[in-house]
């Protein structure tokens, strides 16, 4: 009906779906690699430690004999590379191996201390990526004048502040002054949602503080990019009401950034919540390790650094695949 | 007379962070009479583009605007929001200069054209894109804006631009991305959709062949005034503006196999090193003293208008 037929341009649907599939393979692949890697320098880090697990098994006084015994007894005068293997082999069967301090095995002990931390974790990332994207849409809306100012100064002391200080001004005003939350120590779910939700909240939002106030600057900066873009132009154009514009057309491009730095922050994290877990004396992953390393009990350091960097290599694939799904482009760009 | 469709007059726009007391755009006039098409010329930084958002009530919160924009004898700028609110899309649709900045790359085309179909249209996405020649439809609606060519995105911009039904469309340079030949092929789908739909065009470009093809009349822009406006076809062949005649000078026809091209010298300046008087006079042969002050907008032959105190003498043909 139009005398001005549409040139046919080459479909390029077909090529772009194998660039996604091959780079999905491709980091499933690139998983197990990195995990090898991972495993091997935790070993040798580990193993390099002054730290003897006979002296911390039979304690500070046992002679060199007993010493021996107990070193050829559990495999430790082996050759490195022989002990790396089995610990490899156990680590398949997801054995993680005895703690020489307490009677339970690691994997028991992280089995216990996981679930509080990854509660932890989950709910400070939860609050995080919440507090961030509305105060990072506020800021970005009302760029240069007084709200982005004050959401951009206040954000900039959180960065900055050192996170055990920031656990105990919390506690100091919290557990001490208002008396509205408990100062430390961990209720499990079974005790009750409410006491539950008070013995984890409080840790939560001191680890989501830092981690909430380097997003906020983020999704600002990517929002306001995004706004001034023509697009935004032609959907107001368009008549779109402002509200669709900026959930619906906005904020999934705007979001490219702020979900890479999300992968780069879970590790800041981590870090924190061994902080925080012992600021608020929660029996976490980071309290046995720091327990761990105090006893100089190498298997439990060990076991707690293989899961946290198990879970870091995790968390960064649905990262990985989170960018891509929003950004179906970097599939291309990646090869 | 009928009311125009999109009357401007005494348009300033100036940016006060940028530039200062500067009018950016200064002093403009247009009427836009209903289903007319109309041309706006001039070279890159004439403000053409800037005078087309004005008109779409589209432009930047920092821009700072005077006199009236009337859309069907209403002024734009004392409209309510609600009203100033309906009237986009389905008052002034605008065809964007960038088809690939204007359309959301993280969006499909069909998610994007249903969005605005949605509010309102006589349309389904489907018999927009057959409207503007898209007729491979199923895969154009899945298809996201960069796995289109810069034809087929224009196309989707100017199905965008129609959805609503518009009673004008402005259409700003939609044609400075693309290749020759689909130049050629987009004028005519605007000319085409033009004659079906009755829509009035405002046709903002810097290329003289396109408008003479498209436009019934033309106003002829320099460094954000407007120097001569009237019939394409008279001003096209009687240039009486030194600036209009340069341009025309400095054009390309193959008709005409002219052995040199002559351009203007120099540029046009940026609107803080705007001259007073006639902007157009450090550039202009035919410059005088007078010129330092600022010639006005009057009426030179049927239907023209003309800013200028030496204009080029009417006998003249160009060369």
């Amino acid at each position: 009906m139009t005398t001005a037929a549409a040139p046919v341009a080459p479909a390029r649907r077909g090529p772009q779906g194998v660039h996604i599939g091959r780079f999905i393979l491709r980091r499933l692949l690139l998983a197990p690699v990195i995990l090898l890697g991972v495993a091997l320098a935790v070993f040798v880090v580990i193993d390099l430690s002054p730290n003897d697990p006979a002296r911390a098994a039979l304690g500070l006084f046992a002679d060199a004999q007993s010493r021996a015994a107990f070193a050829a007894e559990n495999g430790l005068d082996d050759p490195l590379l022989v002990r790396f293997v089995r610990f490899l082999g156990d680590l398949v069967r997801f054995d993680l191996g005895d703690s020489v301090v307490r009677p339970e095995s690691v994997g028991h002990l992280v089995g216990m201390a996981l679930p509080l931390t990854v509660q932890l974790l989950v709910l400070a990332t939860v609050l995080a990526v919440a507090l961030s994207l509305v105060l990072g849409i506020v800021a970005a809306r009302t760029e240069g004048r007084w709200p982005d100012r004050a959401i951009s100064t206040v954000a900039a002391v959180f960065q900055s502040a050192p996170q055990f200080w920031i656990g105990l001004l919390f506690i100091q005003l919290f557990a001490v002054g208002l008396g509205v939350l408990p100062s430390g120590g961990y209720q499990p779910p079974s005790a009750g949602f409410s006491f539950w939700f008070s013995s984890i909240v409080g840790p939560a939002i001191v680890l989501a503080l830092p981690f909430a106030a380097a997003m906020t600057r983020v999704v600002r900066a990517s929002v306001a990019d995004e706004l001034a873009k023509d697009y935004v132009r032609t959907a107001v154009g368009a008549g779109v009401p402002w509200r669709a514009v900026l959930l619906r057309n906005v904020l999934r491009n705007a979001l490219i950034t702020p979900v890479t730095v999300l992968g780069v922050h879970v590790g800041a994290l981590m870090s924190g919540a061994i902080l925080v877990e012992t600021v608020f004396n929660l029996p976490g992953m980071g309290s046995l390790l720091i327990t761990g390393v105090n006893q100089g009990d190498l298997g439990v350091v060990r076991g707690v650094a293989i899961v946290g960097a198990v879970a870091f290599v995790v968390v960064n694939l649905l990262v990985d695949l989170a960018y891509l799904a929003l950004n179906p482009r970097s599939a291309e760009a990646a090869r | 007379m009928t009311t125009p469709v999109l009357s401007v007059a005494n348009l300033s726009v100036r940016f006060p962070k940028r530039y200062g007391a500067i009018d950016v755009l200064d002093n403009i006039a247009l009427d836009i009479g209903p289903g007319e098409r109309v041309a706006v010329v001039g070279e890159s930084g004439c403000g053409k583009s800037l005078l087309g958002l004005a008109a779409a009530d589209l432009l930047p919160p920092t821009a700072q605007v005077t006199g009236q924009i009337s859309f069907r004898g209403k002024d734009v700028r004392t409209m309510g929001r609600r009203e100033r609110f309906a009237l986009r899309g389905a008052g002034i649709g605008v065809v964007y200069q960038d088809a690939l900045t204007s359309l959301n790359p993280g969006m499909t085309v069909g998610a994007q054209l249903r969005q605005v179909c949605r509010l309102g249209s006589s349309s389904t996405p489907e018999r927009l894109l057959v409207d503007v020649g898209l007729t491979d439809t199923g895969r154009v609606l899945r298809a996201k804006p960069h796995q289109l060519s810069g034809g087929q995105r224009q196309r989707v911009l100017i199905a965008l631009a129609l959805a609503r039904d518009p009673d004008l469309v402005i259409a700003d340079e939609p044609t400075t991305a693309l290749d020759v030949t689909v130049q050629a092929q987009v004028v005519a789908l605007l000319r085409e959709l033009q004659e079906q739909h009755h829509f009035a065009l405002l046709f903002v470009s810097h290329d003289l062949a396109l408008v003479s093809e498209l436009a019934s009349r033309t106003t002829v822009m320099y460094a954000g005034q407007v120097v001569e406006s009237g019939p394409t076809t008279e001003i096209l062949a009687r240039p009486r503006h030194p600036y209009t005649a340069g341009l025309l000078a400095a054009s390309v026809s193959l008709e005409e196999r002219r052995e040199t091209l002559t351009p203007i010298p120099g540029h046009v300046r940026q609107p803080g090193e705007f001259v007073a008087g006639c902007r157009f006079r450090e550039r202009c042969g035919n410059a005088r003293d007078d010129c330092a002050n600022r010639p006005e907008l009057a009426p030179d032959g049927p239907g023209r208008l003309l800013a200028c105190f030496h204009p080029v003498a009417k006998e003249e043909e160009t060369p």
